[in-house]
Parts: structure tokens; sequence; C-alpha cells
């Protein structure tokens, strides 16, 4: 049915997520008020896609999500032709990962991403599904990897593999060979501590040393084939702490300072000197370091708000999970909380110096039209289940 | 089947559960890390940050001034204009004409030879003809064609230049800038203040070949928050035509740093000395916090200037500077402002001290009219020890010296050495001028010896070695003459006869008391500036080889030196009975400009043993030298005043280049030391001057007539004669 409820509405989750757009808004103009000469006043298309994606957002609420789960091939189709489009247009610092619109470019795997969430929860929530044959696991496996193959190929690796959690979490809910799937957890998260480690050790190559670089006593392992050079720096300052401060760990340093010292209370709202005098690479602070920019700005109290603000949207997102009065909504949800929290923590990780950094952004925080609103679709499709839910008595 | 989904959804809820636990425990992992970071570890990012974005640079202090005893000011503070630049302003990308200037100076600085085109060629050019090229170089010979091949290879293969026409050089001998490249570059931030400079040389016509293109960019390389200071020392004028003209133009201002100025200039060189750009320092001393610019101030060299350098800098003050991340400027945080540095107040008097300079000056008959006067004169005050005047010929211009580079490399070669202070640092035999020290010895010996009289003789033999009075060499001989007729012709034979009798011992012990071979101690007592240790003060030999050698040391020869400062020393004590006063040159200081001026004390170093009597014979023998009509230094004489004095010949042999046959070679050539010691007025002494004047005639003949002229004005100065009674 469709409609809007507001008795039945979340309400703690809608004013989560107006209070960090709004703190969007502002930080964005933070960022960027210095610069603003050379980039144009970003803050009010921020606003202007805040505003839109919110009516995108109080349309998906207002749908009964059963459309969706009917139309769900479509949606799936419709992404995979996106994010084949891509490829038409020419690459933009080596990537093609955009599609230039008017007056905005469209990223088509962050709807790829809901695609996917949408259409695992409406295929494994078929009624005359068996979790227990190897034919559901590989579907899923070929649903998901399809799309994880093309943004990879964009090339955005760090990207595509967010979809490897919601896919794990959506197929380990509905039981699709959970044993084989813990399994293989377990050996991804091997695999991936061993290649860090090696990487930590690995020797340099002939390369480096020409440049100058100079070795730890202990790298001393064999090259490990696989990853490409510039994906192993990003671990590589990551695992060495020293590494490369001057080109590879300046962004990781500099976020580092300006983080740290935006001390308890921060240095005040546009007061932030890591941003102003542009140790924070001006072209990604309000998309990527936004973060950043708040910590600095307001201390741990802001970054520790912020973070609650998240726990209370990714909560709720569970909460949602929980209550669906059906499989689809259920699935939908979890993978829907899932993709959020892997950019969150992935994002604000990554400015405190716990994960390599990656160009993921922070939803509902981060600066980009088409991200704004894709984080709304996602978040209208989860209140539009809660909307729906079943009513305990 | 729906059963199944039932069984299904029992056991779901905790897989959620499971993954809203790891979210929150994630969430909470990140809050601690936050809280790592954010308040435990604030004050190392905090140092990290502070490091990585300030800067502290040195301000120089303005230096404090040094007046004469009546307040004129001898060496002043005024600050140094200049155009300056500031580079964070030059960022924006501007007109490209700056590319055009830019490539312009790189080929220029590279093949040197200056370019065909005007900076108003080339802008006119971009406003008219902005797609067709300009020639720049036309006309190059083989040789400058040769440098730029070797430099930047064969003109049309891959080498290219961007903004470089490519054509072929050995058939049009020029270089040619493709202007449509160079409009289509983004302006460096060197090619643009390169721009400025130009559009600023244009506006106020001065010279733009002052500022080098290389200079601007080592500015952007080493010391990019400071301002880049194009034009320095630029006068009035020029700024008025700047504020006219420029001021409009964003990224230049008119900026100072203290500079020093001494108005008197060469009558004051050798005493108050002169500044230069300090050295740069890293490193500040007592906090051994880094300085990471310097903007320099101005160090104190010589002579008083130097001495006194630390009371007169002041202390410099630091600004912190807040530098984004490409290095630039972008804001002042705190500025401790310097401390002007102390004054000095001299007990020199301008006046006397330009008298001594213009007497000194004056060339007598007899002397080398090619050559600059060379000599000393300082002017005591026997009752106190200042030192009244202090002057060096031939001497400098400390402000064309500090400005000029030609000048100081001038100066450094000069044969007459003008850099020399002669009255403090020459020593010279004192000649005749010793006589009254060796009389004075004789008779605190032998207090009769006054009466002694020995006949002046010629010849006369020491031993077998024939010794000479200078009567001598005109023919003539002195006769009987007893201490105070000896002293007043200044007889030699008579300090000959007077040494063999009573030997070197009680000379030297005479010249010792009155600090002959010491130093003289100019700058007592004050922050105690270390004494010059490398530096000779004279010289008293302690004991004589020989007869003939205590013969030629009683009438200041040999090896016995002293400057003229010691001299005037001696003069002072005789004048005023026998108290030896250290010469007193700074009478206050103060270590700041609001500070209260302390007093430095009058000091006497000893008074001399020595009778009354035997000084009464002295200095009647030094009235007569002047007042007697047989007097040696009758020339000195000044009616309406009293003086006493005694003259000094010292002879020396000196290297002459001579050019003899179109080939030069040098040949020893005598010559000699003038000298004179005064004091006057002779009852009452107020000025004890000894002069010395190198390559002379004679003391009486060449010093004489000096010393007339500076009696003169001293008397007319401070009111003893005035002008009605001439």
């Amino acid at each position: 049915m469709n409609g809007i409820h507001p008795k039945r509405l979340d309400w703690a989750m809608l004013s989560a997520i107006v209070l960090l757009i709004s703190m969007s808004v502002a930080f964005v103009f933070s960022a960027r008020f210095k610069s603003a000469d050379l980039y144009g006043d970003t803050w009010e298309k921020q606003l202007l896609f805040a505003v839109l994606g919110m009516g995108v957002y109080a349309a998906i609420v207002w749908f009964d999500y059963k459309v969706i789960a009917a139309l769900s091939w479509w949606i799936y189709a419709g992404a995979i032709v996106l994010l084949l489009a891509v490829f038409l247009f020419p690459a933009n610092n080596g990537a093609q990962r955009w599609i230039p619109l008017p007056g905005f470019t469209l990223q088509p795997s962050e709807l790829a991403k809901i695609a996917v969430a949408i259409k695992l929860g409406a295929f494994l929530s078929a009624p005359d599904r068996e979790m227990d044959e190897w034919k559901t696991f590989f579907s899923c496996a070929a649903l998901a990897g399809l799309p994880f193959i093309l943004i990879a190929a964009e090339p955005d690796l760090s990207t595509s593999l967010t979809l490897a959690p919601i896919t794990l979490a959506i197929m380990l809910y509905a039981g699709v060979k959970r044993k084989l799937l813990l399994i293989g957890l377990a050996a991804v998260v091997l695999a991936g501590t061993t290649a860090c480690l090696w990487i930590k050790y690995e020797a340099p190559t002939a390369e480096q040393l020409a440049e100058g670089y100079v070795p730890d006593k202990t790298q001393v392992l064999p090259r490990m084939p696989v990853l490409h050079d510039y994906q192993k720096d990003r671990i590589r300052v990551f695992v060495r702490n020293d590494h490369d401060v001057a080109g590879a760990g300046w962004n990781k340093l500099q976020s580092q300072i300006a983080v740290g010292s935006g001390g308890l209370h921060g240095k005040g709202y546009l007061k932030g000197t890591q941003n102003i005098l542009g140790f924070l690479p001006s072209a990604v602070a309000q998309s990527d370091f936004i973060f950043c920019v708040i910590s600095e700005e307001t201390g741990f109290m802001g970054s520790a708000f912020i973070l609650t603000l998240y726990a209370v949207l990714l909560g709720r997102c569970m909460r949602v999970s929980l209550r669906s009065r059906d499989e689809f909504g259920r699935l939908m949800a979890l993978g829907i909380g899932v993709m959020l929290f892997c950019h969150v923590f992935v994002n604000i990780a990554m400015t405190i110096g716990v994960l390599p950094i990656t160009g993921l952004p922070l939803p509902l925080m981060s600066y980009g039209g088409s991200f704004m609103v894709s984080t709304l679709i996602a978040l209208g499709l989860v209140q539009s289940v809660y909307q729906r839910r079943r009513i305990r008595n | 089947m729906a059963i199944r989904v039932k069984q299904k959804q029992e056991a779901s809820p905790l897989v959620i559960w499971a993954v809203f636990g790891i979210m929150m425990c994630a969430l909470l992992f990140l809050g601690t890390r936050l809280w790592a970071l954010q308040v435990r570890g604030k004050s190392g990012f905090d140092a990290d940050f502070y490091n990585q974005s300030v800067r502290r640079v040195r301000l120089p202090a303005v230096r404090g001034k040094i007046y004469d005893r009546n307040g004129v000011v001898l060496a002043d503070s005024v600050p140094n204009y200049s155009i300056a630049i500031y580079t964070e302003e030059m960022r924006a990308p501007r007109s490209p004409l700056a590319n055009a200037l830019e490539l312009m100076h790189r080929i220029w600085q590279e093949i040197g030879v200056r370019p065909d085109v005007t900076y108003r060629d080339l802008k006119s050019h971009f406003l008219l003809t902005p797609d067709q090229p300009i020639t720049v170089w036309k006309g190059l010979d083989d040789e400058t064609l040769g440098k730029w091949q070797n430099i930047f290879g064969p003109w049309n293969d891959k080498h290219t230049i961007p903004g470089l026409l490519e054509h072929d050089p050995a058939s049009t001998n020029a270089i040619i800038f493709q202007t449509k490249e160079l409009l289509k570059r983004p302006t460096s931030t060197a090619a643009n203040t390169l721009e400025l400079v130009y559009e600023i040389a244009e506006r106020t016509g001065l010279p733009r070949e002052e500022v080098r293109y290389q200079d601007i960019v080592n500015h952007i390389y080493a010391q990019k928050p400071l301002p880049f200071l194009a034009w320095e020392n630029i006068d009035e004028a020029t700024m008025a035509k700047w504020a006219d003209s420029c001021s409009s133009l964003p990224g230049t201002d008119i900026f100072y740093q203290p500079a020093r100025t001494y108005p008197y200039g060469e009558t004051n060189a050798h005493v108050i000395g002169f500044t230069m750009r300090a050295d740069a320092i890293g490193e500040e001393e007592e906090t051994g916090e880094k300085i990471h610019f310097d903007m320099r101030g101005i160090e104190g060299l010589k002579g008083l200037e130097g001495t006194y350098d630390e009371l007169l800098e002041g202390e410099p003050g630091y600004k912190l500077v807040r530098i984004d991340a490409s290095g630039y400027h972008h804001s002042d945080l705190q500025t401790r402002r310097p401390k002007p540095g102390g004054d000095l107040q001299l007990t020199i008097d301008e006046n006397i001290q330009r008298f001594a300079m213009k007497a000194l000056l004056t060339r007598q008959d007899g002397e080398d009219p090619n050559a600059p006067v060379k000599g000393a004169c300082v002017i005591i005050d026997p009752n106190n020890g200042d030192v009244l005047a202090m002057v060096s010929a031939p001497s400098f211009d400390p402000n064309a010296y500090m400005h000029s580079a030609s000048y100081q490399m001038e100066m450094n070669t000069d044969p007459y050495s003008r850099g020399m202070h002669r009255a403090v640092f020459g020593q010279y035999p004192p000649g005749s001028t010793f006589k009254p020290i060796t009389v004075l010895g004789a008779l605190r010996e032998n207090p009769g010896y006054a009466e002694v009289t020995h006949d002046c003789r010629n010849p006369y033999y020491v031993g077998k070695r024939r010794m000479k009075c200078w009567i001598h060499s005109q023919y003539g001989e002195h006769g009987e003459v007893n201490a105070r007729q000896a002293l007043m012709v200044s007889c030699n034979v008579y300090m000959f006869e007077l040494a063999r009798e009573l030997g070197y011992e009680p000379i030297r012990a005479m010249a010792e008391e009155f600090g002959i071979g010491q130093y003289a101690g100019l700058f007592p007592n004050l922050n105690d500036p270390p004494e010059q240790k490398n530096l000779k003060y004279g010289n008293l030999p302690e004991k004589a080889v020989n007869v003939v050698d205590a013969c030629s040391m009683s009438i200041g020869q040999g090896r016995i030196t002293a400057s003229p400062l010691q001299m005037a020393m001696a003069a002072a004590t005789i004048a005023n009975g026998g108290r030896l006063y250290r010469p007193r040159l700074v009478k206050k200081w103060r270590n700041s400009p609001d500070a209260h001026y302390n007093q430095n004390p009058t000091w006497a170093i000893r008074q001399i043993d020595v009778p009354i009597e035997a000084m009464e014979v002295v200095r009647g023998g030094m009235f007569d030298v002047i007042q007697h009509p047989d007097g040696s230094a009758k020339k000195a004489a000044v009616d309406g005043v009293l003086i006493a004095g005694k003259t000094g010949s010292a002879q020396y042999k000196r290297l002459v280049k001579r050019v003899v046959d179109g080939q030069t070679t040098n040949v020893v050539e005598g010559s000699v030391h003038t000298w004179m010691i005064s004091y006057a007025p002779f009852h009452f002494p107020k000025y004890a001057v000894a002069m010395l004047v190198e390559d002379g005639v004679s003391g009486g003949r060449s010093v004489g007539p000096r010393l007339h002229d500076l009696y003169t004005d001293l008397f007319h100065y401070d009111g003893t004669l005035r002008e009605d009674e001439e």
C-alpha cells in the first residue's frame, strides 16, 4: 500500500539523517570557503542535492517496497547497463567511474550496490528458493560477482570490495551454505592478514632503490604477486608507520594531524587550520576527508557526536531488519545497513590511520550529489520497510 | 516449503544481532581511537601541526645612536625603504606575458645576450597580435648560437621548449617565441613576480636590471614566507612615484629595514666605525629555538660600532608566521617586538673633531702634493682624560663603504691604508717627542741633573760610531745646553750624554709609567669589551742592547714605538703635573632609549712619582719650544694664548715604487714621521694634543703650522679668543 503514515515512521532515524545532512552542508562550506574561488560554491550544490535527495527519500517512503521486489530484475539490469555505460566516457585520472550528466556526474557503482542488495533480497526471499543448494549459492555469487567485476574494472577496487560484506551478510542471514561462508570468511581474513604482513616485509623493487628508497633490515621477502604497486603502496603506508611521508604517506599523516590537533573541543567552526592552509588535500577535503574537517573544527566532542548519529542510524537499520514484515524487507534493510556501515567505518578508519587510504566517501556527509541521493534512496527503502512493518501485539 | 521458511526465520535474528554487534563494536573502536588521537595524543599532533605550519622569523632591532658630548648625532638609524613583492599573492594565474618574460629570462641567463625586444614590445605584441610568433633575439653570432645549441639541443628535434617556435636557427640567426603556445600555459609564481617587476620598473623608472630572475627563483625556493625585496635603498622621489603609480597593483608594498647613516662621514669614520649586513643565524642563542628565517639586521664591524655592538644592536624580536601547505605566508600569528638598542654618548666634540681634521688635512710646504695627507691627531682634556677629538687621515666615507661594493674593493686595496685607525693602532717611533720623558726619567734619578750641561759638538762619537744631532746636518752646533735648553732646541747630544751617564733604565721606568708600550685603556669599564689582544700597543724594550741602542732610544728612535693616542696621554700627563688618566671615549651609555644614562667614570691610572721641580723643568722646556724665539716650533704659537709643546721627527726607511725608464722598481728612501705633542693654555691646560704627520718635513715645519690652525680654531670655539682680538 502506498502512502506515508507519520505515526509509523522511524523518527529517530529520520532525525539522525536530517542532522547529518545539515552538518554536511555546514562543513562542506567550511572545507571549501577558503578555496571557493578555485572550485566555486560547493556547499550550495550540496544543499541542493540534499533537498533533492530528501524529495526522493519521501517518494520512496511513499512507495510500497513490494513494487521494488517485483521490479528487482529491471533495477538490477539498469544498474548493470549504467556500469557498462561508464566505459563509453573518457577516463578521468586514469579511471572510468563516472557518467557526466548536465549539472552533475553520476557514479553508477553507488546505485549498483543498492541494486545488488535489492536483487539479492528479492532472489533469496522468493518462497521456492532452496537455500542449501549449490545452485542458489552460485546464483548469489553471480549476482554479486558481475557488478563486482565491472566496478573493479573501472578500476575502483575499494567500492567493489564493499559488495562483499553486503552479499556475505545477506547470504549468511538467508542461510545459503552458512558453514562454507564462515570458513570462506575466515580464509579471507587470514589471506588479508598474510598479504598485509607480506607487503610489510616485502623487499623493495629495483626502481624504488634507484629512487633512493632506503629499505629497512626487515624488508627481505620476495615480491608479492596479484596486487599493483599503487595498491601495495596504500597498504604499505598503513602497515609501515613512517612510509614515504612526503608522497604516499602524506595524506595519512595530514589527516591524522588534522584529527589529532582538534583536541577535545576542536579549533572552532571555519577555523580548521589544517584545511585552510591546504595540508589536507584541498581537492578532496570536502568529500573523502570531510570527517577530518569536522573533527579538526569540533574536536572529540563533534566526532563522537557524528559517531553516535551513525550508531543510531545503523542500529535503526538493524531494528528495521528485525521488524520487517517479510523476508525481502529484512534482507534489503540488512544489506543497506551493512553497506552504510562499510562506508562509515572505512572512511573514518582511514582518516585516523587505522585503515589504508581509500576513496570511500562518508554517507550523508561527504560532498557529492549522486552519492547523497543514492544514500537517501537506500535509507528511503529502509524507512519504507519500517513503515510497513509487522505490528507487535 | 512454508515450514522451511519459518525455520529459517527462527534462526535468522541471530545473524542480524551479530551484524549489529559487530557494527557497534566497530564504532566503539573508532570512538576509542578518536579519543586516543584527539584527547590523549593531542599534544603530539599539535607539535606536528606547529612544526609544519609555523615559522619563526627574526626581526632586527633598531640600532642605538651614538652622540657626541653636546648631543650631536654621529651615528643614526634610519629606515631603508625597499619595494617589496609579496610572492604569496603572485600565485594566481596572470597574463601570458609572464610566460614570455620568464622564457626570455631563462634563455637570456643561458646565452648571456640581451634580447632585442623590450617589455613594451612584448606587451603590445600580446595586446595586438597574440596569434603571431615574435622574434625575441635576432642576428645572433655563431658563438651564441653554438652555446644555444649545446644547452637546448638541436632546434628541430624532440628537445623543444614549450613556447619556442621550431625553426632552424642557422638560417635566421634568431630565437622566436610561439606566442599561441605561451597563451595556453599557466603562469608560474616566479613568472608572475617577474612580470610585476617589469610593470613596476616601467611605471616608476627604476632600473629593471637590478632585479635578477634568478633572485626571484631563489627567493621562492628558500624564503617563501618573506616578502621579496625587489629594490632596496630607494629614495623619497622614487617612493612618491611608486605611491602614485604602483600602490594599486596587488602584491607590492613598501617595506623598510633599519639602516645606518653617519652624518659626519669621514671625520669620525675611524672612531665610530661602520656596520654591515649581519650574517643570518639559524638558532636563538639562549633558548636554542630554531629560527627559520632571519630578516638580517646590521652588525657593527669596526670602531665603536664593533666594540659596543652588543649594546647598540638591542634585542631582536621574533614573528611567528603561519604558512600554508605550499610554504607561502598565510598569516602572522604573533610578534615579539624587538627592543631597540642602547645609545652611547661620547666625550668627542664634533666641532673639535672637525677642527682637528681640517688642521691635519691642511698641506704644508714641502709635502708630497700627489699623496693624501697621512697622519693622526688626538686631543685629550688633561684634567680628566676625556678624548675630545681623535682623527686619522686619510679617512673614508662609511656611508659609501656600507652601500658600494666597488668602494669596499677600492678601500681594501688602497696603498695609503685609509681604513687604518692611525691614532690608536698606528705605531710610530715617537722621535724627539719622547725627550721630555727621557729628561723626566733623568731628573727623578738625579734631581740635580737639571743644571748639568753638555756640549753639543760636531762630530760626536759614541764609541766608534758617529751619531748626529739634527743641527749637525745644517752644519751647526748647539754648544753647551742644560736640560731645559736641550728640550727647547731638541738637542740630541744632550740626551746621548744623559743616557750614557745614567743608563737606559731610568728612561724605561719613566716611559713605562707614562704608559708607553701598554694598552691605553680606551674602552674601560663598559660591559667590559675584551681588549684586542692580537694588536700591539707600541713597544718599550726591557733593556738596551748596548750604548748606541740606549742613545738612540733616548731620543725616541730605535725600537721604541708609540701611538698618537699614547703620546697625547703623555702630553696630558705633563700638562696636569703627572697624573696619567685613562683616556675616556664613552662619556655615558644607556641600555635602551628610555633608560637613564650611566656615567662612565673618569679614571686615573696612576700619579707619576716625579718631583715638581723636575716637572717644571720639562714644562719650561716645552714652553720654550713654542714661545721662545729660538724654539723649534715657533710656527705653532697663537697670539693671546701661551702654548707648550715638543716637536719630533723620526726618520725611517720606506719602500717606494718609482717609475724609472718606464719600469717600476722599488726604491728604499728615507722619510720622516713628523710629530708634535702639545698642551695649552700653559698655566691652566685645557687641551693636550698629539699630532702626527707621516712623511712630513720636520716637526716644526710640518706639524707646527697645523697646530697653530688647530689652536686658533679651538680658542675661538671655546671663547678664549675673540674674533676682534686678531
